[in-house]
């Protein structure tokens, strides 16, 4: 059974290219356009791997993250940090969010990301 | 409440008027206290002459009467010369009095009149100021009216001696009736100078009486004048902090969310330009693979000079304090060649690093570290050409470390080598070689190697060779203060 991937991202743009390039890996690949979509989604379908923005609409993804944490289901799950924001204090954030990492996407290429995802869920290039 | 809307007006002006009314404030204060001080030094200078002046003055009047005396006795007209000389003395001070009474008066002749009443020159000015400025108040006025009575004794003295003169001078000796008269007229002298005395006596305590409260004024005065001016300095003072505060947060926050909303469009354009080069939406011509790959290329240029923006904006704002943290430069240096290992393997060039056995483990803002060993390897695989070298060297100086990435690439020239840390400055040669750099990077190391209070320096031959060296402390200065604020936050 295919690995799910779970991204939260509000740019559509970014976030069908971004769907279509991991579900090209094989994955199974969910998509939430804000933080409150996105828990929904997670907390339901508990994937394997979320990529997550943090300035998103309705509920951000700094507070998604949190409400997922203090869940049992959300707990665990490998988050990666997709944002555009400063980097400066990216691995404070990282940590403070307890996620596993923090990647600027305008500095990072979609094969780059792709081989974060493969990496994380252990998955041979 | 004019004060709350002092303070409003105050508080909505911009940071500029702030600063400008603060320094205002601050021009105002010192000038008060100048002026402060010089109008003090001239009173009690004034003040000093006019009691060393009394003396003179009581001492010619005794002189005067002591001549008058002897001259009953020895009928020698030398004694009443005598008289007459000492008492010019009070009469120079007299005149120099009647003149500074005239509302414009000839200062000339006031300085004559003192001069006479044996003042010194030096002083006159400070006492024509002292009775200009004070006549009519508590400070001078009693002593002047004292003084008048003094000039009018004085007259009073003068007319004995003109009657003891006329007297004794045209007879050889005096009759019965002469003496009798002559007696009378020692008696008035005798009164007169008792009461110069005792007036000589009530100037001297008057004008004693003035200056210390003339003192106390002038304390006050500073006291409360200093006292509103200083908090007036401090409500402009902390407003305008409290405005640059703002502005600094106010500056950080839109060029983060700035940069946000570039990197947003620029993200989508990078991504889909790389989906549309590896052809995952189809094939492409060469002609379109050239078009898309310029595209793809200027995104990348564009988020690169973003993030250096970013860092350059957060340094000179200060905003960007990584955390301090023990690096072990052998592993720091492999993982910034690592991340170079494409571009050194395209270009074939031997890269060497030599770590001295003595170099410590370092207690450095790791970013800043990483941040100043990626710029400087990078600019060295960018400019070297193919198959050059690179020499990466550390060896430990006293409590320092010294990092030197030498290089056989284009190197610097001579004349643009004074300009190579300056923001957006690019060498010509590099600019030949590499369209893309923004011009930012050694910028940005020179400001992370200030931040990790080190050094950064550099010697280059252009064509042939550049070094670039980091002195770095072991412990810096920067790790002692998180230590002490952890310290502090734990209790």
């Amino acid at each position: 059974m295919a690995k799910k991937v779970l991204i939260v991202e509000d740019d559509p743009a970014m976030l069908a290219i971004l769907a279509e390039r991991i579900a090209q890996e094989g994955f199974a690949v969910l998509q939430a356009q804000d933080g409150q979509q996105g828990l929904s989604i997670a907390l339901r379908e508990v994937p394997d791997l979320i990529l997550l923005d943090l300035l998103m609409p309705k509920v951000s993804g700094t507070d998604m993250l949190s409400q997922l944490r203090k869940d049992s289901r959300g707990a665990r799950v490998p988050v990666i940090i997709l944002s555009n924001l400063n980097e400066n204090d990216a691995a404070s954030k990282t940590a403070q969010l307890k996620a596993t990492s923090y990647i600027v996407k305008s500095n990072t290429s979609l094969a780059a990301i792709v081989g974060e995802v493969k990496k994380m869920l252990s998955v041979e290039e | 409440m004019r004060s709350v809307f002092l303070f409003k007006s105050l508080k909505e002006q911009t940071v500029r008027n702030k600063f400008n009314l603060l320094i205002a404030l601050i021009i105002v204060i010192l000038l008060f206290s100048l002026l402060n001080a010089l109008s003090s030094v001239k009173v009690m200078s004034g003040i000093r002459a006019y009691v060393g002046g009394e003396g003179l003055w009581s001492k010619g009047q005794k002189e005067a009467v002591n001549s008058l005396v002897a001259y009953t006795h020895s009928h020698d007209e030398a004694d009443y010369q005598k008289f007459l000389h000492f008492v010019d003395v009070p009469l120079g001070d007299k005149q120099a009095r009647l003149e500074m009474n005239k509302p414009n008066p000839d200062y000339s002749v006031v300085r004559v009149g003192f001069i006479q009443g044996g003042n010194s020159p030096d002083d006159v000015n400070d006492m024509i100021f002292l009775y200009r400025n004070f006549r009519h108040s508590r400070l001078m006025s009693p002593a002047i009216s004292i003084w008048a009575q003094g000039d009018a004794e004085m007259a009073n003295l003068l007319a004995a001696g003109d009657r003891i003169h006329a007297l004794i001078a045209p007879n050889a000796s005096l009759s019965t009736a002469q003496n009798a008269q002559l007696a009378s007229l020692l008696t008035t002298t005798y009164a007169s100078d008792s009461r110069l005395t005792s007036l000589e006596n009530q100037f001297s305590a008057s004008l004693g009486l003035g200056s210390r409260r003339l003192e106390r004024v002038l304390f006050e005065l500073t006291v409360v004048t200093t006292g509103i001016l200083g908090v007036l300095t401090l409500v402009v003072a902390s407003l305008s902090a409290r405005a640059i505060i703002r502005l600094d947060r106010l500056k950080t926050e839109f060029v983060s969310l700035a940069s946000h909303q570039l990197r947003t469009p620029l993200t989508a354009i990078n991504w889909y330009a790389e989906s549309l080069l590896s052809e995952n939406a189809g094939p492409l011509n060469p002609k379109q693979q050239q078009y898309i790959s310029e595209l793809y290329n200027g995104g990348q240029r564009m988020a690169s000079l973003i993030s250096d923006l970013l860092k350059v904006s957060s340094l000179d704002l200060g905003t960007y304090k990584p955390e301090v943290k023990n690096v072990d430069v052998t592993r720091a240096l492999d993982t910034a060649i690592r991340d170079l290992q494409p571009q050194i393997d395209q270009k074939q060039i031997s890269v060497k690093v030599a770590i001295d056995s003595s170099v410590p483990t370092v207690s450095i803002a790791e970013q800043f570290f990483m941040g100043v060993l990626q710029n400087l390897l990078s600019n060295s695989v960018k400019y070297t050409k193919k198959n050059g070298k690179i020499n990466v060297t550390v060896r430990k100086q006293r409590s320092a470390i010294v990092v030197e990435v030498a290089d056989n690439g284009v190197g610097i020239p001579e004349e643009q080598q004074s300009q190579i840390f300056k923001k957006l400055f690019r060498a010509d040669n590099a600019q030949k070689l590499d369209a893309n750099g923004t011009g930012l990077g050694l910028y940005i190391v020179k400001a992370m190697v200030r931040h990790m209070d080190g050094k950064v320096w550099f010697e280059s031959v252009e064509g042939r060779s550049t070094t670039f060296y980091v002195r770095l402390p072991i412990r810096s200065r920067y790790h002692e203060k998180a230590i002490a604020n952890s310290l502090d936050q734990n209790g």
